[in-house]
């Protein structure tokens, strides 16, 4: 029952996006979209209460033989990353939708229709044991995500659409290509899942061809210097909803890639390449990070943010230690919150003042002080003060990447307190100094209660993080015993 | 002489009714007449369909008049598809002529009928002469069908380029045949590749080969002898565009692999590879590029087709079996993709309202939100973006190449998809992302149907591929099986 309760949680949205297609009325749409994202919260958390974090590899496997000519099967299961990442999806868009739900003014059909098309495919890149169906879901997220920032964005949302889309889709190419090569390495047993797959041991020079083939399409996505220009532009035009899945979702789709499929099976080319990694992600914490101080359009300098967290959760991974990796899993997860949330802040403050220049804003928190409220639990959690758990996921990653190089952890460290600058100082001009506007409304109970629901379980998992990190302990020293490590 | 007419019964039921229908023409009032030969046509196609399913998969190939006509699953496949797209192509083309004046209605249908006649007979033609005059009713049928709307000058200029190029490349495939006739001292395949064989490698045969294969590679629109083809689709009644694209590929396609296996691949197994390989590479590069600009969608559509003949080109350069499997089975995703995407071009067209261009589509979401989100998926199909079936087309390519190590041309095909991703987002940005003037031809319904019809298949074989995967590999087990 629970192997098929795994489909449910895959295929529910797709039965709500056909619902709110078939819905007449467009008030009723987002509750709809509401109810059938609540309830893939639910099962996810179900899930989690029945999963048993103390066994190693995956749980609620279930298979079916899909096509005839090639072995490729249905076959979904979780493990603890998976599991994990899994709840932050079913999370970030359950928070999507009372994002939209003032923003989103016109075509609500499409767009919740499309919302939950999305969130299909975002539980299947997770969630899937097969390699094509990894790669199925992974390709077909873009369609929705392209007509969302194309349909609903700002000025430019037609070029960053585009732009969105041929980046990823260049990445992921040479991903087909990969698994293409992969799967007939076991020749002439051809083999695409992903369990038989990872107990391949693959000929090093074949190792460090197909690691940089998937490393581009996981690269873009997370994205990892210099690949990321399509992701300022991405956040900045997309809607709040829009821009609240690209950093909550989407980017970890690229890490978990990472994770899932390189350092398993690439283990030696990984540790070789490490250290191109490493300087990647130096580069993008340093300088994204300044680019950031610099922006003047708040999206902008919460998209920059991004990428620079990215990099610690990259170097994270690459450090191939218990400390590393595990911080860089549960940064994922708290990124995922994080900047969703603060696209959510920004969304808000946007629809009141229909600004995103910094210029335009200042002491909001007179008017506002609800928001000004949850939206400094948000920015001290970005900037990882101790008791939020972006401090745990940080400095666990910190602490990996100083095992692994000390170079590496004396510049994330020094990323650190740039990222402490610009949020900051975005903090004050924004809700602090002499208000520029005459009246600014509070939080709505709507908006309020989902982003208060956020900042508690920040605040909840900055004070106890084994309540996460107790699902994927077991995951990583199964992993890192494998890489033998 | 064995006749064997019984293997024949779908082709000789479509020849007689269309001959019948050719007299009736002289009985049926004017006004009556697109509905008449619509519904005449249509019943017959289904028939049609009907005894070529009939027919079934068998593995074992079927002998008509004396070898001349060789019937096996590979066969049956196709020309059920083709009967297929012939289906759709009649109920376009009601509603396209229900919407222009045409003086010669009852022509139109039964020469759609011998068209489809001609390509059913070169799908199973295993001889010199029954190829090459299988090929011409279906063309000269062709060149008829873009005359017949002469009304337009564009019309006209695309009837008699395509008049013109089309009969050198049969001249230029005929003399081929005729060198190899000479040389192999037969007509039949089979006859041909055994003589070949015993008679080893000389410049005549290489000679004869280069043309036949170049009056293929004119009919398949491969570069460099593509460059009828965006006028031709441009200009053609859309309909009939929609018919060209789908059925003349799909069967000269088939025909030349049918050809070229037996004849040529034994003869030299790998030699032709690299050759082959560098023109499809081409091809599909030419086609992508220049689709980038166009702002017309049939043009934009035929240089599509230019770079999916690049795709599909690099089957012949792999091992018969995985080549032939993954050939037919792009043909007949393909195929539906195609229909789809001119039927929705040709539901878009009205007297005074061309519909063809990228600026008519704009805003199109807000009028029909059906068709909209149709285009999104056969455009996407086309770029071989999953879950729709043009992923699997482009997959079991790719799976077929890297088996044989040509890892450099896989890549080329990814790579060619990429560019091509730009020009198959552009509708949709247009239909979804821009505000139109509103106004747009009402849809009629046989049009709409076709396009609903299509779309359905390239979602559901996307989702389910294995009914058409397992049909082509019944095909290419059948026919590969039949040549040793």
């Amino acid at each position: 029952m629970l192997e098929n309760l795994l489909t449910a949680v895959v295929f529910l949205p797709l039965l709500g996006a056909l619902l709110v297609s078939l819905c007449r009325s467009e008030e009723r749409i987002r509750w709809i979209a509401l109810a059938f994202t609540g309830a893939e919260l639910l099962l996810s958390v179900v899930l989690m209460l029945f999963f048993d974090p103390a066994k190693g590899g995956f749980q609620f496997v279930s298979s079916v033989r899909w096509l005839k000519a090639i072995p490729v099967t249905y076959k979904v299961g979780v493990d603890g990353l998976s599991l994990i990442m899994l709840l932050m999806t079913t999370l970030v868009t359950f928070v999507a939708v009372p994002s939209a739900w003032n923003y989103i003014d016109r075509r609500r059909r499409l767009f919740y229709a499309l919302l939950l098309v999305l969130e299909t495919s975002m539980v299947g890149v997770f969630v899937s044991l097969d390699i094509v169906l990894f790669y199925i879901f992974w390709e077909a997220m873009l369609i929705p995500m392209t007509l969302i920032i194309g349909v609903w964005g700002g000025e430019r949302r037609i070029y960053s659409a585009l732009k969105f889309f041929i980046y990823t889709f260049a990445g992921s190419i040479f991903l087909l290509v990969g698994i293409v090569v992969l799967v007939f390495l076991n020749a002439p047993d051809l083999t695409f899942d992903i369990q038989q797959l990872l107990k391949l041991s693959v000929p090093l020079y074949i190792q460090k061809w197909l690691f940089w083939a998937f490393f581009l399409a996981f690269a873009v996505k997370v994205p990892v210097w210099p690949l990321h220009t399509w992701l300022p532009d991405a956040h900045v035009e997309a809607p709040t909803p829009g821009s609240v899945i690209l950093a909550g979702v989407l980017l970890k789709m690229g890490t978990y890639g990472f994770l899932r499929f390189s350092i398993p099976l690439f283990p030696e080319a990984c540790k070789l390449y490490a250290p191109v990694i490493f300087a990647l992600g130096i580069v993008a914490i340093i300088y994204t990070a300044l680019v950031a101080l610099v922006q003047e359009d708040v999206k902008r300098i919460v998209a920059y943010s991004s990428v620079s967290h990215m990099g610690f959760v990259m170097i994270g991974l690459f450090s191939l230690n218990v400390h590393g990796v595990e911080g860089a899993i549960f940064q994922m997860l708290n990124h995922g919150l994080v900047s969703a949330s603060l696209f959510f802040v920004v969304g808000v403050i946007y629809e009141r003042l229909h600004t995103r220049s910094v210029r335009g804003m200042g002491g909001i928190s007179t008017f506002a002080p609800k928001l000004a409220t949850v939206a400094m639990v948000f920015t001290l959690a970005s900037v990882g003060l101790p008791g939020t758990s972006s401090f745990i996921g940080e400095f666990l990653t910190i602490l990996g990447g100083l095992r692994a190089s000390v170079w590496a952890g004396v510049l994330m460290a020094l990323g650190v307190i740039f990222g402490a600058a610009y949020m900051l100082y975005m903090y004050r001009n924004v809700f602090f100094l002499k208000p520029r506007m005459e009246s600014f409304a509070d939080l709505d109970l709507r908006e309020f209660a989902t982003l208060g629901l956020v900042a508690i379980l920040i605040i909840w998992w900055g004070v106890f993080p084994e309540v996460i990190m107790n699902f994927f302990h077991a995951y990583v020293h199964e992993t890192l015993k494998a890489l033998g490590v | 002489m064995v006749l064997n007419l019984h293997a024949l019964l779908p082709e000789l039921t479509l020849l007689s009714c269309a001959l019948a229908m050719l007299l009736l023409d002289l009985f049926v009032p004017e006004r009556h007449k697109n509905g008449v030969f619509a519904f005449a046509s249509s019943v017959v196609l289904g028939t049609v369909l009907l005894l070529v399913a009939k027919q079934g998969f068998n593995l074992e190939p079927v002998f008509a008049f004396n070898g001349f006509l060789k019937k096996d699953a590979m066969v049956n496949i196709t020309q059920g598809f083709v009967v297929l797209c012939g289906l759709m192509a009649v109920l376009l083309s009601y509603s396209y002529i229900s919407k222009f004046s045409l003086k010669y209605r009852g022509e139109y249908y039964y020469t759609l009928l011998f068209a489809v006649f001609g390509a059913l007979l070169l799908v199973a033609s295993a001889e010199f002469s029954t190829l090459f005059v299988s090929l011409e009713v279906m063309s000269i049928s062709i060149y008829i069908l873009i005359a017949l709307f002469k009304e337009e000058v564009r019309e006209a200029e695309s009837a008699v380029k395509y008049f013109i190029t089309g009969s050198v490349g049969s001249a230029v495939l005929v003399y081929g045949l005729a060198i190899l006739y000479g040389v192999a001292g037969s007509t039949e395949y089979a006859g041909v590749a055994s003589a070949l064989r015993s008679a080893g490698v000389s410049a005549p045969v290489l000679v004869a080969m280069i043309l036949v294969a170049a009056g293929f590679l004119f009919k398949t629109s491969t570069v460099p002898f593509h460059a009828w083809i965006p006028d031709v689709y441009h200009g053609a009644p859309t309909p009939v565009t929609a018919f060209m694209g789908a059925v003349v590929k799909m069967a000269s396609f088939v025909a030349f692999l049918r050809l070229f296996l037996p004849v040529f691949y034994y003869y030299t197994p790998g030699e032709f590879a690299p050759v082959l390989l560098i023109l499809a590479v081409v091809t599909m590069f030419f086609g992508a590029f220049m689709a980038l600009n166009q702002e017309n969608l049939k043009r934009l559509l035929a240089y599509s087709a230019v770079s999916h003949t690049g795709v599909i080109l690099t089957a012949f350069a792999v091992e018969p079996v995985s080549g032939s499997f993954a050939l037919v089975f792009y043909l007949l995703v393909y195929a539906f993709m195609v229909v789809s995407a001119f039927a929705m071009v040709s539901i878009m067209t009205a007297e005074g309202f061309k519909g063809e261009n990228l600026e008519d589509w704009k805003g199109l979401y807000s009028k029909s939100p059906f068709i909209a989100v149709c285009a999104v998926v056969v455009f996407m199909s086309l770029a071989g973006i999953p879950p729709f079936a043009g992923f699997w087309a482009k997959l079991y390519i790719l799976m077929a190449l890297v088996k044989d190590g040509f890892l450099t041309t896989a890549f080329a095909v990814v790579l060619s998809t990429l560019v091509s991703l730009y020009f198959y987002l552009k509708p949709v940005v247009y239909m979804f992302m821009k505000e139109g003037k509103g106004v747009y031809p009402s849809f009629t319904l046989p049009g709409y149907a076709v396009v609903a019809v299509t779309t359905l298949f390239v979602i559901f074989f996307g989702i389910f591929p294995s009914y058409l995967a397992k049909l082509s590999l019944a095909g290419a087990t059948a026919f590969v099986r039949g040549l040793i």
